[in-house]
């Protein structure tokens, strides 16, 4: 999750996807980092067990969200 | 000192009160906590020789500045005698350093504590357990100075169960785990003069990001290479496949015949990395590795370390008994390494 | 110990008030940065949502880097190499 903001000082729009156990661990990152509001992508936990076609469903299913948080940001 | 005290206070009508408090602020790690008054506090620093804000260290990953007076209150907490605070100061260092890298030990799911070893002549002077029931309770510098460096992770560092610390069991070590290393009883170079280059005369504190011990038995062999083939043989199945730092702590009968065949330390570094193999084909089939088995996959091994280097050889535990056991490091030497920092006593 | 005052163990983040880069109007024609974590699939998912970024939001190409490990964020080879290549990045995902 914290790659999202390194990049974001950096310069480049980023968006960080987390799997759905860790949301309070990616909160209090953002937290510590200072931007408690930061916005975050989470899909089901795991993943690391999943087949190819698991796999290309998850893709499906978050693909929009990546896309609309690569081009909205941090807007509130 | 002239520096001010800047934590914020709370009053409290007793000793009841102030116990409570520090429960229902979330400030303990389940056990009863020392009140940290200001005197105490100011004990602490005044025997560490630095003001209250001076930095300590910093946790990049948590963006996190660790202040003299914040380890100060905590290792009032934890029950530190203030002499003990050089060392607590030198495991922080260890913890912040780039090569611990803190994140992944501290957060991952893979439940690492920090195993601290204190070699040197401090751990006689200040009575850091070396020998009989190592990891038992009993000795108030080994409980309270690794209870002290857990508290700075959970209070000043955010390290909280369910947030910043997602260890799916944790263990015990967390609570505290700290040994010394025997030097009194060891035939060996002490591990922060071989490791870390330091002197003898040096006291040094080594941290690793570190599981529970596992034990192992051999009352049978009056050879290094039969007791080490036992700890070979119980420690080659890793629960994890990452190639971490090990510790291998050799207890007293072990370590008398081990050193009566004349092996030094490199010679039982590695005996133990030639005889922990493991074959791709076997991780693959007992789920460590993806994949289906492979032809080549049946002879081609694997280490169970990435060098002899990264096993930690230390002499210590109960004299009787034939017992020695090894700690699994966590995750990988390269997400994290041991690190020996020098104790420094008084720095002003 | 009669009334008595203790002190507080804890430290609280500190703002840190972050300016977040302008977006861009589409990701139409745009380089995706990938960068995954190391963990068991990240880098395949990754690599699938790439793809349906290009083929649904037109994004022109995409590319991966692999951290050194889950626990540092991306470094510093990594973050140079995206200031020059990409417009975006997607970093992530398992454990």
């Amino acid at each position: 999750m914290l790659d999202g903001i390194v990049f974001e000082k950096v310069g480049i729009p980023a968006a960080s996807i987390v799997t759905d156990v860790f949301q309070a661990t990616g909160h209090a990152m953002a937290q510590a980092w200072g931007v408690p509001e930061y916005r975050f992508l989470a899909m089901p936990h795991p993943i690391a067990n999943l087949g190819e076609a698991e796999l290309d469903a998850r893709a499906r299913a978050i693909a929009g969200e990546v896309a609309q948080l690569l081009l909205k940001g941090q807007e509130p | 000192m002239t520096a001010r005290i800047t934590s914020q206070r709370y009053a409290v009508d007793d000793f009841q009160e102030a116990l409570d408090l520090c429960y229902r602020k979330g400030w303990t790690d389940g056990l009863p906590v020392v009140p940290p008054t200001e005197a105490a506090v100011r004990a602490m620093l005044d025997a560490a020789g630095l003001e209250p804000d001076a930095q300590v260290a910093f946790i990049t990953n948590r963006q996190v500045a660790i202040t003299a007076e914040k380890v100060a209150i905590n290792a009032v907490m934890a029950g530190c005698l203030p002499e003990y605070m050089p060392v607590v100061l030198a495991a922080l260092e260890g913890i912040a350093d780039p090569r611990w890298g803190y994140h992944g030990p501290a957060t991952s799911t893979g439940s690492a504590a920090v195993l601290m070893i204190v070699n040197g002549p401090i751990a006689k002077r200040l009575d850091f357990n070396a020998g009989d029931n190592l990891f038992s309770p009993g000795w108030r510098a080994n409980a309270t100075v690794g209870r002290a460096v857990r508290l700075v992770m959970r209070n000043v560092i955010g390290t909280l169960p369910g947030r910043l610390d997602r260890g799916t069991f944790g263990h015990p070590g967390r609570y505290t785990y700290v040994m010394a290393e025997n030097e009194a009883d060891s035939p060996w170079t002490p591990l922060h003069v071989e490791r870390a280059g330091c002197r003898p005369s040096d006291s040094a504190v080594t941290v690793m990001a570190a599981l529970a011990p596992i034990q192992f038995y051999n009352q049978l062999s009056s050879t290094a290479a039969g007791v080490l083939t036992t700890l070979c043989d119980t420690m080659r199945y890793p629960g994890q496949i990452g190639q971490p730092n090990y510790c291998v702590v050799l207890a007293g009968e072990h370590m008398r015949t081990i050193a009566a065949d004349g092996w030094s330390k490199a010679d039982i570094r590695k005996f133990i990395f030639e005889n922990t193999t493991n074959t791709i084909a076997h991780f693959k089939r007992t789920g460590r590795l993806p994949g289906a088995v492979k032809p080549g996959d049946e002879t081609t091994t694997r280490t169970l370390v990435q060098s002899p280097d990264d096993i930690l050889v230390v002499a210590a535990g109960g004299r009787a008994g034939s017992f020695s056991c090894f700690i699994p490091g966590w995750a990988s030497r390269t997400s994290s390494e041991a690190v020996t920092v020098v104790i420094k006593e008084r720095r002003a | 110990m009669a009334g008595f005052e203790i002190l507080d163990p804890t430290v609280e983040p500190r703002r840190q008030p972050l300016t977040y880069v302008p977006r861009p109007d589409s990701l139409r024609g745009k380089r995706i940065g990938l960068v995954e974590n190391t963990k068991f699939n990240s880098d395949k998912l990754l690599v699938k949502i790439g793809e349906i970024l290009k083929q649904d939001y037109g994004a022109a190409e995409t590319r991966m880097w692999r951290k050194h490990n889950a626990g540092v964020p991306a470094h510093a080879e990594i973050i140079e190499e995206a200031k020059r290549t990409v417009d975006v990045v997607v970093a992530g995902i398992g454990d």
